[in-house]
């Protein structure tokens, strides 16, 4: 014990982002004009339209012929004979006139969902459904409650009768996240779809019953579409919408042809890499508000333009570090544009895969694409690799001739340790900001934490190496080889003979997970595998769990409420560490509640009051207290470490949320040569969790290679690990790929900044 | 508050001990109720005044607001009950009606020739306007008729609102016809129908507006995309404008249908409510001249009816009629007839109200508008302030001008004010009014 050490973790605070102040100037006489003029003051001509480009009069239209249904008194009405007392005329006639609903001037949702109300909140969500017609992209940034804002428009549209089919798509990380919000905040409850059996005939269900959550990589699924694109959603969710800038991708297409009436698109991070991207998402909402693909690019993105624009009238080779190819030589092509060219200079294509350019392009440039790629391919120097396409068309303004264009960006294989991304200021930069902040006005609302006022308190982490008992370091050992040991027999069984559905496989992973939590863990464990079968190894482990009085940890956390005295929230994902706990915290004199599944609403809220009101330790399974405010209490410890990080995010935002005014102070237990020890290890300072905003996680987890999620990952090292060695070895591996994750997102939320700071007037 | 005056009655209706305190109330329930509820005792809270102010419950407390899960069961317990009923007003005021209202002159005399206490139906209707297109709105409509088929809006103002009437006695209630009943319904539907109709223009504009700008939109957005095909393949160009037009003529169906205003009216309930009448026939004489006045006068509030044309100014509670002699000469017109008169004479009777009221009317484009509104104005005040309204015609004044002077209406804050004022001094008054 001599080892054991608290260390508090050195976190970063992140940078406040700065106000902006951006110019707007008229596009039509390019006079300085206020940013939220309709009209320039100037020239007088529009300085926004509908479609955002053109000036156009409106055509005249005719509505279809409203529909007027007028229901018929019931026949008793005249006769007499359903006639009530004055008295209950009366209550009825104050409930019709309570239950008469106005325009969405006001929510009325508002006192039946279970969430603290921020005005901000409340404002996206009226602007979501008042000025944009239930069709909005709310993409505040990370932690201000975007599933917040999307749950009150949700839950006003139902309340209102205006929807009852809702479907939301989220990556497959959070469907239980968004399942579990919707019910304890907004008292809705969502079926999460994970069998095509969940799903019938589109009239067969009654609209209420079609509330469904699925992932993305499911619902592109061919199968899953056609069966979820029968149905017409009256609200469509996507969260994460990011995940749809492709326009090209499944995922895309697939969110493209749902049928909908009211949509709602979220994502802090709009924007990857690429204004188009935005450009994207904004058409799923409202095909047109930006114009075209090409017009938007032409109009909006100055710095591409202009840059080929140059390049192509200087017939030279732009070169960069790592960027520089020119094809010049397609003369069949230039020729062909003569021809029929009559249109002024405008980016033809402008894409990321060299198939996707080709398909677009080339068949304009050539007649003979196949040859043409031949001829693209052989220009391309040994030992690159495309990055990046644009095909430019362009007539000179003197010259009055035709050129083509394409523009290879190239990188060197060999340098590739991570994906490379281009400059983002540079395709950031719209032509007009204002413009385009005008336009994004309509569609998008993006709050920034500076602007509505809300502030975080600071973070305090620490991690509490701990050095198991000898007792205890065998047992952990032990189990261990032993779990390893059986692990890999049932992967040496032929594929028929394996335990059907992975239970064994299941089972000892939690053992593994329950031996590092507490020995009364552990023996939940091992009583588990031992029944039904008479292992003497089993039953020498199980003796030897039981007689471990108190876990290295137990003592621990008594070390640590003696030290930070304050209201103490602790985390631990088993029942029976949390019993040992208790009973030792008790017989310590602390006061203590509970709280886990077995309890009743009722009891909920009377374990949350008692934690309030007199007890200084809240004892809790899972993410458990979700749907109450805990901010009375800034102490947190996780006892043991869920393998998915995005639960311990869920533990922190508990306590450090919207309403929590101090330092929020979490400790770790960390037990050297463990597992938990790695995980915590990768958590705090190669992700760097606990300096992360609640909501940032799941943004770095998402940009892990090939889609698959951290516990994936570590079972994948775990399970395939003949020794700690191996083990070590494979987390060194999957630092790589973490910490590649933690700087794409870096990179990422850099250019959000960078776009807020653009299109500041865009923001609520 | 509403809803805490609802709960309050809700629940002492169902048996329940409600105990309001000055935010909350405490509900002991019965029974049957707890059985609805799921518990003894409800503890019921109410909206905050201010809906951005988070509200923090206590585990037992039942929020008890639109669409929550409390206000439902109470509704749920109210479906199919209390859509009809008669009612029967109860008089409160002395049945002799105190006819010594003020005077502006002493020698005018009033007699009451005759009375004669009566009962008359009131059919009020209520309906349910619900408007949707991309949103929703939801009017809730009342039309109040007389056995005339006239409207008569603030009589529904007393319904409803906690307060509970008697049901009228077995032969009071069979007097109620069922065929004039049902013309009435009929009649307040087609009522309700114009303010629907009335409604949905307006929405209309709204929508059609929105829907314009999203219908060019989308034709833009299409045409460009299509002039943006440009391959060598004109069969494969031409498909795909194909494809293109299609998907543009969906979403144009999808826009417009998703703008269609669809309206539902229902019929909520109705009651009758039978209203305690006394008319009184008078006479208003001042030396050689004598007029002849009916006056009724709802036993229950103590409106008196006095202007046909103007239901709204029903809650009156004072008249008064000067005296002065010479407004009599030539038939002078009282209360009732000088409303006709105003509706009759028009701009004379218009400018002398408005210009009486500080405003001044050039010409009327629609008179009985204006006219409607002069009179609206005055009565409101006069409802307001319980003011005096003077009534009578005077020919030749030189301090009038002949248009003016055809009718006087005046008006003052207090009656006692011009009481003690003479001819001459109203005169001049009226004469500086009218000069500025």
């Amino acid at each position: 014990m001599t080892n054991d050490q608290l260390e508090w973790l050195p976190l970063s605070v992140p940078p406040q982002p700065k106000e902006t102040q951006s110019e707007f100037f008229c596009p039509h006489c390019n006079k300085a004009a206020p940013v939220n003029a309709d009209t320039c003051p100037h020239c007088g001509r529009p300085l926004i339209l509908a479609a955002g480009l053109t000036e156009e009069a409106l055509p005249e239209i005719a509505l279809l012929e409203r529909q007027l249904d007028i229901a018929p008194p019931p026949e008793d009405w005249f006769s007499g004979r359903g006639l009530d007392t004055p008295a209950m005329y009366d209550l009825r006639l104050q409930a019709e006139r309570l239950y008469v609903t106005g325009g969405f001037e006001r929510l009325i949702c508002l006192d039946d969902i279970n969430i603290d109300h921020y005005q901000y909140q409340l404002e996206a969500a009226q602007r979501a459904l008042r000025d944009m017609g239930g069709r909005a992209l709310l993409a505040d940034e990370v932690g201000l409650g975007k599933t917040i804002e999307a749950g009150i428009v949700m839950k006003e549209l139902i309340e209102r009768g205006l929807a009852q089919t809702v479907l939301i798509i989220v990556p497959a990380s959070l469907t239980w996240q968004w399942q579990e919000e919707m019910a304890a905040k907004f008292y809705e409850d969502f079926l999460v779809l994970e069998k095509l059996s969940q799903l019938s005939a589109p009239n067969s269900l009654p609209p209420k019953a079609c509330r469904w959550i699925i992932s993305y990589s499911r619902a592109r699924s061919s199968a899953w579409a056609e069966r979820l694109l029968a149905f017409e959603y009256d609200l469509l969710i996507v969260d994460e919408a990011h995940k749809l800038k492709n326009h090209r991708s499944k995922s895309y297409r697939f969110v493209d042809q749902i049928r909908k009436r009211y949509v709602l698109m979220l994502s802090a991070t709009p924007v990857h890499n690429n204004l188009l991207e935005l450009y994207n998402l904004i058409t799923i909402l409202r095909p047109g508000h930006l114009g075209t693909r090409r017009a938007f690019a032409r109009d909006f993105i100055a710095t591409p333009t202009a840059l080929v624009k140059r390049r192509a009238y200087r017939r030279t080779i732009y070169s960069r570090p790592s960027v520089h190819a020119y094809l010049r030589k397609n003369r069949q092509a230039r020729q062909e544009y003569r021809q029929k060219g009559d249109e002024a200079f405008r980016i033809v294509a402008r894409t990321e895969s060299l198939d996707e350019f080709l398909a677009v392009f080339l068949p304009k440039a050539d007649a003979q694409p196949k040859a043409a790629i031949e001829e693209i391919r052989s220009l391309m120097p040994e030992g690159y690799d495309v990055v990046e396409f644009e095909g430019v068309e362009w007539r000179s303004w003197y010259r009055r001739r035709i050129d083509f264009v394409c523009r290879l960006r190239l990188r060197p294989k060999a340098k590739r340790p991570e994906p490379s991304r281009p400059d983002p200021r540079r395709r950031l930069r719209p032509q007009n900001p204002a413009l385009v902040r005008a336009l994004l006005r309509e569609v998008m609302i993006r709050n920034r934490r500076s602007s509505v006022g809300v502030r975080f308190p600071p973070r305090e982490a620490a991690i509490y190496h701990l050095t198991l008992s000898p007792p205890e370091r065998k047992l952990y050992n032990d189990v261990t080889a032993y779990i390893r040991e059986e692990l890999r027999n049932v992967q040496q069984l032929p594929s028929g003979k394996r335990p059907a559905g992975g239970v064994l496989q299941l089972r000892l992973m939690t053992l593994q997970k329950q031996l590092a939590s507490s020995p009364q863990a552990a023996v939940q464990g091992l009583e588990k595998l031992t029944a039904g079968q008479n292992d003497d190894r089993l039953n020498d482990y199980l003796a030897l769990a039981r007689s471990i009085e108190q876990g290295r940890k137990v003592k621990a956390v008594q070390t640590i409420l003696e030290q930070y005295p304050h209201k103490t929230l602790i985390f631990t994902d088993y029942l029976a560490s949390m019993r040992a706990l208790n009973a030792t915290l008790t017989a310590s004199g602390f006061e203590t509640t509970l709280f886990h599944g077995g309890l009743s609403a009722y009891e909920r809220i009377e374990a949350v009051r008692e934690f309030r009101n007199s007890a200084q330790v809240m004892i809790s399974l899972r993410s458990g207290g979700e749907g109450h405010n805990l901010q009375f209490c800034r102490q947190m410890i996780n006892f043991d470490l869920p393998w998915n990080p995005m639960i311990i995010e869920q533990r922190i935002g508990r306590i450090h949320r919207l309403g929590q005014k101090r330092k929020v102070r979490i400790f770790n237990l960390s037990v050297a040569n463990t597992i938990e020890a790695y995980i915590l290890e990768l958590l705090a300072n190669k992700i760097r969790m606990f300096e992360l905003v609640i909501g940032e996680l799941d943004l770095i987890l998402g940009e892990l290679a090939g889609q698959r999620s951290f516990e994936s990952y570590l079972q994948e090292a775990w399970v395939g690990s003949q020794s700690e060695a191996e083990l070590l070895q494979k987390i060194v591996e999957l630092e790589k790929i973490i910490t590649g994750a933690r700087a794409t997102y870096t990179q990422i939320r850099s250019t959000s900044d960078e776009l807020s700071d653009i299109l500041g007037g865009a923001e609520s | 508050m509403i809803m805490k005056t609802f709960a309050t009655s809700f629940f002492s209706h169902f048996g329940a001990k409600a105990l309001p305190s000055e935010t909350d109330i405490l509900v002991v329930l019965p029974p049957d109720l707890e059985q609805v509820f799921g518990k003894p005792r409800l503890y019921l809270t109410f909206a905050n005044e201010d809906p951005a102010q988070p509200r923090e419950l206590s585990p037992n407390e039942d929020l008890l607001v639109y669409g929550s899960r409390t206000f439902d069961r109470m509704l749920a317990l109210l479906e199919g009950r209390g859509a009809t009923t008669h009612l029967q007003l109860p008089i409160r005021q002395p049945t002799e009606l105190d006819l010594r209202l003020p005077f502006a002159n002493a020698k005018a005399t009033l007699v009451e020739d005759d009375y004669q206490q009566s009962v008359e139906p009131f059919y009020v209707f209520h309906f349910r306007a619900t408007y949707i297109w991309a949103e929703k709105e939801e009017v809730f409509i009342t039309i109040t008729l007389d056995g005339a088929g006239a409207q008569h809006p603030h009589r529904s103002e007393l319904l409803g609102r906690g307060k509970v009437f008697g049901a009228p006695d077995e032969s009071e209630a069979r007097k109620i016809d069922a065929a004039l009943l049902r013309q009435q319904f009929e009649r307040a539907q087609k009522i309700a129908q114009a303010q629907v109709a009335e409604r949905a223009d307006a929405l209309e504009e709204i929508i059609k507006t929105r829907l314009r700008q999203i219908l060019a939109r989308l034709k833009r957005f299409y045409g460009r995309l299509m002039a943006e095909i440009t391959s060598d393949n004109p069969a494969r160009n031409e498909a795909a404008r194909a494809d293109l037009e299609a998907d543009l003529q969906r979403k144009q169906a999808d826009e417009l249908e998703r703008h269609r205003l669809r309206i539902q009216l229902a019929p909520v309930g109705y009651a009758v409510m039978l209203v305690p009448f006394i008319e009184h026939r008078l006479s208003l004489s001042c030396g050689q001249q004598t007029s002849r006045l009916t006056l009724r006068r709802d036993l229950h509030t103590g409106w008196v009816e006095t202007f046909s044309c103007q239901p709204e100014i029903e809650s009156i509670t004072d008249l008064a009629f000067s005296s002065f002699k010479d407004r009599f000469r030539a038939q002078g017109r009282f209360a009732e007839l000088c409303a006709e008169n105003a509706l009759l004479c028009r701009e004379d009777a218009l400018h002398s109200v408005l210009a009486v009221a500080g405003t001044k009317v050039e010409a009327p484009d629609a008179p009985e508008q204006v006219c409607r509104d002069a009179q609206r104005y005055i009565w409101r005040r006069v409802e307001a302030a319980r003011w005096v309204i003077y009534l009578g015609q005077r020919r030749g004044s030189k301090a009038l001008s002949p248009v003016l002077g055809r009718l006087l209406v005046m008006l003052d804050q207090e009656g006692n004010v011009i009481k003690r004022r003479k001819v001459g001094a109203v005169s001049r008054l009226l004469g500086r009014v009218f000069k500025r």
